[in-house]
């Protein structure tokens, strides 16, 4: 059940009008324990014995937060959703990297990997450490803990909503639905639908192409293919950010914002402020930081920066060519500490132009299929040329709505450039007439093939 | 902050009405907008029997889905760029699918039009989508009766495969039409085929559920029944000799393409199936062209290839403009080779 899909529009729509009526008609509890029914019945859609490894993750961390004073309960409340992960996700690339190594044959396990561990594993131990450390209160109603892990909105593909941020949503009587919610959740949802099957979707068939056979087409082309992913990418996984941050705001909760225009950045250390922000702030507060951070000297900073982006790469997928992508941008974070002081930033070509080469690492199924993507590029290959239309017009999107928010951030004074969601006021004609016309163009350019959410992978 | 109550004027009823005018409103600018970008000819059905459907006289579309193109249908409702009137000397007619019906190059880049212009000959383009080699068949003898070429009959294929009761379905004259016109027994999307918007979000909508359009697979290589094909294409010979139009057949066959892992083009058509259909045109007089080693040479020379445009995946949907040219080309040569042998 993608939020893309007819079955997703029904489904939201039942659970929107039944929350309603609950909201109408009993209280908070009834609303919770129907939205955590819902959130269920949702992820157990993909396969229903998923429901049991997510209901066990939640009640370790249920159980081991109660008695995280104790330091065995929050070693086991840590340790078990990352052996889930490990088992689930990692348990046969490490056998085949071990067979690779050692030339020996192991056997593979017959493993579904569960759609979206990695995100609900990482909310679960989110919300252990920060009980353990204090910042948030042990939550003793089982309900709204697993409702705070299994969210349907942020279930299967984020963002990684903190224990902090959404615990104390569920615990105040103002969150509800309301108009005022409804319409800009709404636009907020269509915005999303808007990158995700208008453009992203239909850039998708020429990266396919492209990265399918990179042996075939011209060096230019190949070039358009690689900026083309980083546009699907970001319009991809920060459409589906939308859609789930507009759900959720249709239901009365908050979500923080996931990406902050990063192709602007001028920097790679910028880039990982605006990407995937809940991702890096994660694995800054949990990983980084827990390991030294820039406490223990230069040399330790750098190291730790590598750790954090290698593990952060691997967290993307069981591949090397995550890790790799990680350590590429982990290399990149690491020069920009040493040279911080002696230069200033790369600047935003230098910037889209590394994190561009550092997608085709992610993008290609091994590193034979990123060679020929980098050697056809670097050694002028000819082939097939193939102008893409969508991918312009993608650029042209990416590119005004860039200059739109960098105009109002100067206006505003803010020394930040901070993308938004325009809202308008679905109270007048004009509004109106706008949102029918933006949903009206989305149905009308949808892209039709099938094309499930990049980050479902993960 | 109040629940779920409308505050912001009246009345429910007050925010019902203004729903209802920003609807007509934005229906009315989305249309507009799909004038001038998606706004192809809709079929209807055709009661002569030279193909099942039909698209409206004088129809201006736009086409940017798949390719991008813009012109008119001529006073019958086909793709050309002339009109046909009762008594009129053709010379050659081209009958096949949506490739020759060609919404996804302009008109003057389709296959009719340039085989017009090599040959200096009036070439007359009845096809539409949905009209594979069945089709054809069956309605090879309405065409002739109406038209009467003088030179070439030419039926485009994209499949050479087919079913034993496809085959007897065209000997014994029971070949299923085409639902002509999509909707055409369904008032409601008969009416909503008129607004290019509405219709566009619609076929997306639809597109979206599972077993929407039926669509022809060219990944079957089966072998075709010798026996069945050979009566198939004698009866379309017959056909063609008992029409006194003098005109000879053509069955000219693009092979759907793809793209192999070390970057070469594959042709996604069996050589066996492709030779018997060509020793058995040869049999029954009809001529076959194969443009299977076109493709490739161009391919090799210059990674030219015949389907797919630059908004759509490469080496796949239909003809594009190269494709086309190509098209025209081979078939051109091959006139020219049946009117010197003659």
């Amino acid at each position: 059940m993608i939020f893309t899909s007819p079955v997703f529009v029904l489904f939201f729509l039942a659970v929107f009008f039944v929350t309603l009526a609950i909201q109408k008609f009993a209280n908070d509890r009834a609303k919770y324990i129907f939205l955590l029914s819902a959130s269920y019945f949702f992820y157990g859609w993909w396969d229903w014995r998923f429901c049991f490894l997510l209901l066990f993750v939640t009640l370790m961390s249920y159980v081991t937060a109660m008695n995280s004073r104790k330091k065995f309960a929050y070693i086991l409340g840590v340790a078990i959703p990352l052996i889930v992960l490990g088992i689930f996700k990692y348990c046969n690339f490490f056998l085949d990297s071990l067979a690779l190594l050692t030339g020996r044959e192991f056997m593979s396990l017959q493993i579904i990997l569960p759609v979206g561990i990695s995100f609900y594993t990482f909310q679960a131990l989110s919300y252990v450490i920060d009980v353990h450390r204090g910042k948030i209160p042990v939550e003793r109603d089982f309900v709204k803990l697993a409702l705070y892990i299994s969210f349907f909105p942020q279930l299967v593909a984020g963002p990684i909503v903190r224990a902090s941020d959404f615990l104390p949503q569920l615990n105040e009587s103002g969150r509800k639905i309301t108009l005022q919610n409804f319409t800009i959740g709404v636009q907020i949802i269509a915005m999303g639908f808007f990158k995700k099957i208008v453009l992203a979707d239909h850039i998708s068939v020429f990266v396919d192409d492209v990265f399918r056979v990179p042996v075939a087409f011209h060096w230019a082309t190949i070039i358009l293919a690689v900026v083309s992913y980083s546009l699907q990418i970001y319009f991809d996984f920060s459409g589906y950010s939308d859609i789930a941050t507009g759900c959720a705001k249709c239901l009365g909760y908050d979500f923080v914002m996931n990406f902050n225009l990063p192709y602007i950045s001028r920097s790679v250390t910028e880039f990982w402020r605006r990407w995937h922000i809940s991702l890096s702030g994660w694995l800054r507060d949990y990983l980084y930081i827990p390991i030294g951070g820039n406490r223990l000297g230069k040399f330790r900073q750098l190291v730790n920066i590598m750790i954090t982006m290698l593990l952060g790469g691997l967290w993307h997928g069981a591949n090397w060519t995550f890790v790799f992508w990680g350590g590429l941008n982990g290399l990149a974070l690491c020069l920009e500490k040493i040279f911080a002081r002696k230069k200033s930033a790369p600047g935003n070509f230098v910037t889209f132009s590394f994190i561009s080469f550092t997608w085709i690492f992610f993008r290609a199924e091994n590193f034979v299929k990123a060679w020929q993507v980098i050697t056809g590029i670097f050694t002028f290959q000819d082939g097939i040329s193939q102008p893409f239309f969508w991918s312009f017009f993608a650029i042209v999107i990416l590119a005004v709505s860039q200059i739109v928010a960098t105009v109002k951030s100067r206006r505003e004074n803010s020394s930040v450039v901070t993308g938004f969601c325009p809202i308008m006021n679905l109270n007048t004609i004009t509004g109106l007439t706008t949102f029918f016309v933006f949903v009206g163009i989305i149905l009308g350019l949808a892209f039709t093939g099938e094309n499930p959410f990049v980050y479902f992978q993960f | 902050m109040k629940s779920f109550e409308y505050n912001g004027h009246r009345s429910w009823g007050y925010l019902c009405l203004k729903i209802l005018v920003s609807g007509i409103l934005a229906l009315i600018i989305l249309t507009l907008l799909c004038k001038i970008y998606d706004d192809p000819p809709q079929h209807h059905i055709n009661l002569d029997g030279v193909t099942d459907r039909i698209f409206a006289p004088y129809r201006r579309y736009f086409c940017f889905q798949e390719g991008f193109s813009v012109g008119k249908t001529n006073n019958e409702g086909y793709n050309n760029t002339f009109d046909f009137e009762k008594g009129m000397s053709l010379d050659v007619l081209l009958m096949g699918s949506s490739h020759m019906e060609a919404f996804g190059v302009m008109q003057d880049e389709n296959t009719a039009n340039l085989l017009g212009e090599f040959a200096n000959e009036r070439v007359y383009n009845i096809g539409v989508s949905g009209h594979f080699f069945p089709t054809c068949a069956s309605n090879l003898k309405a065409a002739l009766r109406k038209y009467a070429p003088s030179k070439f009959v030419i039926i485009e294929i994209m499949n050479l495969s087919f079913t034993d009761e496809t085959f007897a379905s065209i000997i014994n004259h029971t070949f299923p039409h085409i639902d002509g016109a999509v909707g055409t027994r369904n008032p409601l999307r008969e009416f909503m085929r008129e607004n290019p918007y509405i219709y566009r979000a619609y076929l997306n909508i639809f597109h979206f559920l599972p077993n929407k359009f039926p669509t022809q697979d060219y990944s079957s290589f089966s072998q075709n029944n010798p026996e069945l094909l050979a009566k198939v294409l004698a009866q379309m010979s017959d056909t063609l000799s008992q029409s006194k139009s003098g005109a000879r057949l053509i069955i000219a066959y693009h092979p759907p393409v793809s793209l192999n892992l070390d970057g070469s083009l594959k042709i996604e058509s069996d050589p066996q199936v492709s030779r018997q259909f060509s020793e058995l045109c040869e049999q029954n007089g009809i001529y076959f062209l194969d443009m299977s080693e076109r493709f490739l040479s161009e391919y090799a020379k210059d990674y030219t290839l015949p389907y797919g445009f630059i908004n759509t995946s490469v080496a796949s949907g239909h003809l594009n403009r190269y494709g086309h040219r190509m098209f025209a080309e081979e078939i051109y040569k091959l006139m020219q080779r049946i009117e010197a042998q003659s």
